[in-house]
């Protein structure tokens, strides 16, 4: 069954005045698929993530967006209302494992606690063995041994297989991923990267994999969906996205990636980089027409007072873009 | 100066901080003004001793006829040019031995430390005991003394700071420039270190007060002729079963002077460490 | 390396510089009492000094040798418990310490189980509902307790219950066989000691708690669905109470020293009327032991807790957090 999110919008309440950070955010999901959500800082990617677990901070409303997760509906408007969800059939993942763990108790001791949730009515031995299977699953050798270990004895790596074999306990329908390797070493993403792959293998979850980087996104997700400035601008298969981008900032972000074989001039201050010009816009008084117009580099007059819908893009099924060049084939 | 409005203004934007603000002017006023408006402090009236508040004696006759609202407004007055003088020097000396200590490390460094270990292993009231026993009560000795207990405070907060400074890369490149160390301890030190330390030293004050005032009642702090608010409430209390009032007027405003105090010091940390913000 | 291993390398560590601490302490105590202005033996004696007298403390004290004769005899000899004799009453002058040093010890214990079972529960309370009027009254009332000095509530506990109500006694200690007369006569003296550590306590408790319930592991908790009274009481608590810990080595440090105010007011004997009326009467020796006796216990009240703050928090006796 699928995960599918409609018209989320979420407002924070700052001192200077209230941010729109997420307008009209809609994703599909499909059981064992792979979704990337790109997007550059403050695009309010993990502002998704922390409506869909209710994990939002109190500064924080959502205005709008219904969640379907494995066909029962829940009105995100309510601060709780995926509460019963959580560790059961929604998983979080963090971005700093250092500060995703409590650094006084064992690691065993916090995977014990999935467990209560889990497994309620289960005693203290099943908990154990099953905690104990799950290090052995994500590869941390010597599971007993971690068991009893804090967070502070494990390397980053480490402790994001941990994190990751908590979520492996919960059993989710949906598992959310914030940024899992921007804490670690480049080495050590392509494990965990593995691991999240191995735990969707597994477990047949859907995962939300929200990133900056697009590389890891073309590498590994099955779908992507663009983030920008709180709007979702596109939203595709990472092979038709790849081959035709339907939006220009879509196509402005893989021009700006750096193929590792291109050629380097030998005075180093001859290289040049694409970088996409100007600043995001501010969340509190949206301009009127496309959120990209004004940094667009094929922008037209239409684009500064219509507002794009979705548009497909191509004949691929399931690819858009709110562009309005699409309008014009 | 307008430094001083911004912060009196941020300090009155809130609760505590206008409570805080509204008593310890209120003390002040009665410090100063109370002795000007009412009878002599050291006029002897037996006839009228004991006395509840009445119109003559707005708060009442001591055992010894004197009057009240005077007494209490010189025993304020002293009590808080001690505390301030104490907590001034002490935090002054403090803050330069911390600095010093921070910046040269070694066993310049270590000294200090064990130096300020040392004064600190024993329970403040009971150093101060045992040091004014040994050399002498008087106002004078007091003030040296007390200063004494309270500098390692100081010192600690002051090395703590300059060591954090020292890393910074500002220091390191005026270093690297040859400026001159005093130069640098007096251009960068010294304003980045002054912040943590005026917080302190306000949050010290009522506890100084507290320190004097139950010194003086013990007898070990300031002596006759001269009170204080603690041995107004000895005076007191000696004869507390003739009479509750001298106690409770003493007792009273003393613990309006600390209130008032601590409110206004938790005030001013608010408004002046946002962070423990690096000047430059 | 394992961890009984590095536990003890911690507790090594941690002992050493308590025993330079304490001999730097008992050096200074030692300076200050030979460097009294004046002959010592005439100061001490006051008006009973005679030249025999003054030549036998002088012999007894050993205060015809050397200075480093001096510090050695007193060091050794205290180490052992041996304080000497008094002049007056010719007893050990350990012995007259041993005897009133439970009677303060009893008032701070009780004074600080009475600040943890008031003060951790009202903390936890204020910070189960921040902002909300119940945590500002409770906020308001916490710092009055704070503010006020032990000197003002003991005088107006002692007023309310000496003059006004009779319930409590106000003088004393009780009679030493009979342990609830025992008890009732602590319980004014404790929640006057008690009182400011009360405010104190709930505030730091509130803010410790607060913090950690911001921190991003209790995130995790949530995400997973862990109930918040669990997480308030079992994950947060514990790292809360790491500052409440560090805070009661002060604590008793902190109550041992206003010990003496309360002692005086409810005529309490205790190791605080001892020094304050040994002064009185300049019996120097005593005194001297008397604080001996305090920075000791100062001492190991603050080694104590290091302990159980590495204890509670794995991360200190590993070298860092």
């Amino acid at each position: 069954m699928a995960i599918s999110l409609r018209n989320l919008s979420v407002d924070y309440s700052l001192p200077q005045g209230t941010a729109h950070a997420l307008r009209g955010v809609s994703l599909d999901i499909q059981k064992g698929e792979l979704l990337g959500l790109v997007g550059e800082s403050g695009s309010g990617k993990s502002t998704v993530a922390f409506a869909l677990m209710g994990l939002l901070a109190n500064n924080a409303r959502v205005t709008s967006g219904t969640a379907t997760i494995d066909g029962k509906s829940f009105d995100l408007t309510k601060r709780n209302a995926t509460a019963s969800l959580r560790g059961r059939g929604m998983a979080m993942i963090f971005q700093d494992p250092m500060l995703s763990l409590n650094p006084v108790f064992t690691i065993g001791t916090q995977l014990c606690e999935v467990l209560r949730r889990r497994a309620p009515g289960s005693d203290r031995k099943t908990r154990v063995a099953m905690a104990e299977d799950a290090l052995d699953k994500v590869k941390l050798g010597n599971p007993r041994r971690r068991m009893g270990q804090y967070p502070h004895e494990l390397s980053g790596g480490m402790r994001q297989r941990v994190v990751i074999a908590m979520a492996l306990l919960s059993e989710p329908a949906l598992l959310i991923a914030d940024e899992p390797t921007t804490a670690l070493d480049v080495t050590v993403e392509a494990q965990i990267m593995r691991e999240i792959i191995g735990l969707r293998d597994r477990i047949g979850c859907a995962v939300l994999l929200i990133t900056h980087s697009l590389g890891l996104v073309t590498e590994y997700c099955d779908r992507l969906s663009v983030l920008y400035a709180g709007e979702r601008l596109e939203s595709g298969t990472v092979k038709e996205v790849q081959r035709q981008p339907g939006h220009p900032y879509t196509r402005m972000l893989f021009d700006c990636e750096v193929p590792i074989d291109r050629e380097r001039h030998a005075d180093a201050s001859e290289n040049r980089f694409t970088v996409i010009a100007g600043d995001l816009p501010d969340p509190r008084r949206r301009p009127p027409g496309c959120i990209f117009n004004g940094r667009c580099d094929v922008s037209f007059e239409a684009c500064a007072t219509v507002n794009p819908d979705d548009y497909p893009v191509g004949k691929e099924a399931q690819h858009s873009a709110r562009c309005l060049r699409l309008l014009t084939p | 100066m307008s430094g001083l409005v911004a912060t009196l203004k941020r300090i009155c934007s809130e609760r505590d901080g206008r409570l805080g603000l509204a008593f310890t002017l209120a003390i002040l006023v009665f410090a100063l003004v109370g002795p000007l408006v009412s009878p002599d402090p050291n006029a002897i009236d037996i006839k009228a001793r004991f006395a509840p508040p009445e119109l003559t004696h707005l708060l009442g006759t001591d055992n010894l006829g004197r009057d009240l609202l005077a007494r209490t407004s010189v025993g304020t007055r002293y009590a808080l040019t001690l505390a301030v003088m104490i907590v001034v020097i002490s935090s002054v000396i403090g803050s330069l031995i911390g600095i010093v200590a921070g910046i040269a490390s070694g066993w310049v460094d270590r000294a200090v430390t064990a130096a300020f270990d040392i004064v600190n292993a024993f329970p403040p009231l009971i150093l101060a005991f045992a040091l004014i026993a040994l050399y002498g009560k008087g106002s004078a000795t007091f003030v040296l003394l007390v200063t004494v207990v309270f500098i390692p405070q100081f010192g600690r907060m002051a090395r703590a700071r300059a060591q954090t400074l020292r890393t910074l890369s500002f220091i390191e490149a005026e270093r690297m420039l040859a400026v001159h160390p005093v130069t640098i301890v007096v251009r960068h030190y010294l304003p980045n270190v002054a912040g943590p330390i005026i917080v302190l030293a306000s949050m010290n004050l009522p506890v100084v007060i507290a320190f004097e005032a139950s010194l003086s009642f013990l007898g070990f702090g300031v002596q006759p002729p001269k009170s204080s608010l603690g041995t107004l409430i000895k005076d007191g209390f000696v004869s507390i079963n003739q009479s509750w009032w001298p106690t409770v007027a003493a007792a009273l405003v003393l613990a309006i002077a600390t209130l008032g105090a601590t409110l206004l010091g938790e005030a001013l940390r608010r408004v002046i460490d946002p962070k423990n913000a690096v000047v430059r | 390396m394992s961890k009984s291993q590095r536990i003890a390398i911690f507790i090594a560590s941690r002992l050493a510089s308590v025993v330079l601490t304490m001999a730097g302490a008992t050096l200074l105590l030692f300076l200050m009492v030979r460097l009294v202005p004046g002959d010592f033996t005439s100061v001490m004696l006051g008006p009973r000094a005679t030249p025999e007298l003054r030549a036998q403390i002088t012999h007894d004290m050993g205060l015809d040798r050397s200075m480093i004769e001096q510090l050695w005899l007193f060091a050794s000899r205290a180490a052992t418990g041996n304080f000497g004799e008094d002049v007056v009453s010719h007893r050990p002058i350990l012995d007259i310490v041993l005897d009133v040093i439970p009677n303060t010890l009893a008032l701070a214990f009780s004074a600080l189980a009475l600040a943890l079972i008031v003060g951790i529960p009202i903390g936890i309370i204020a910070a189960l509902k921040p902002g909300s009027w119940l945590d500002s009254g409770l906020a308001l009332l916490s710092i009055s307790f704070i503010t006020t000095p032990t000197l003002v509530v003991s005088v107006i506990l002692f007023l309310i219950f000496a003059i006004g109500l009779h319930w409590l006694p106000v003088a004393g200690a009780g009679d030493p066989g009979d342990i609830m007369d025992r008890l009732r006569h602590l319980i004014l003296p404790s929640v006057a000691l008690a009182l400011g550590w009360v405010g104190y306590i709930s505030r730091l408790v509130r803010a410790a708690l607060l913090d950690t319930l911001a921190e991003l592991h209790v995130r995790t908790l949530r995400a997973y669905g862990v109930s918040e009274y669990r997480i308030v009481g079992l994950y947060a608590l514990k790292l809360a109470l790491v500052p409440v810990v560090s805070i009661l080595g002060i604590g008793l440090g902190d109550l041992i020293g206003s010990s003496v105010v309360v002692e005086i007011i409810f005529a309490r004997s205790g190791i605080g009327s001892l020094i304050f009326n040994s002064i009185a009467q300049r019996n120097y020796p005593v005194v001297q032991a008397c604080v001996v006796f305090i920075v000791a216990f100062y001492i190991v009240a603050n080694l104590v807790v290091d302990m159980i703050n590495a204890l509670l928090d794995p991360r200190i006796a590993a070298g860092r957090g």
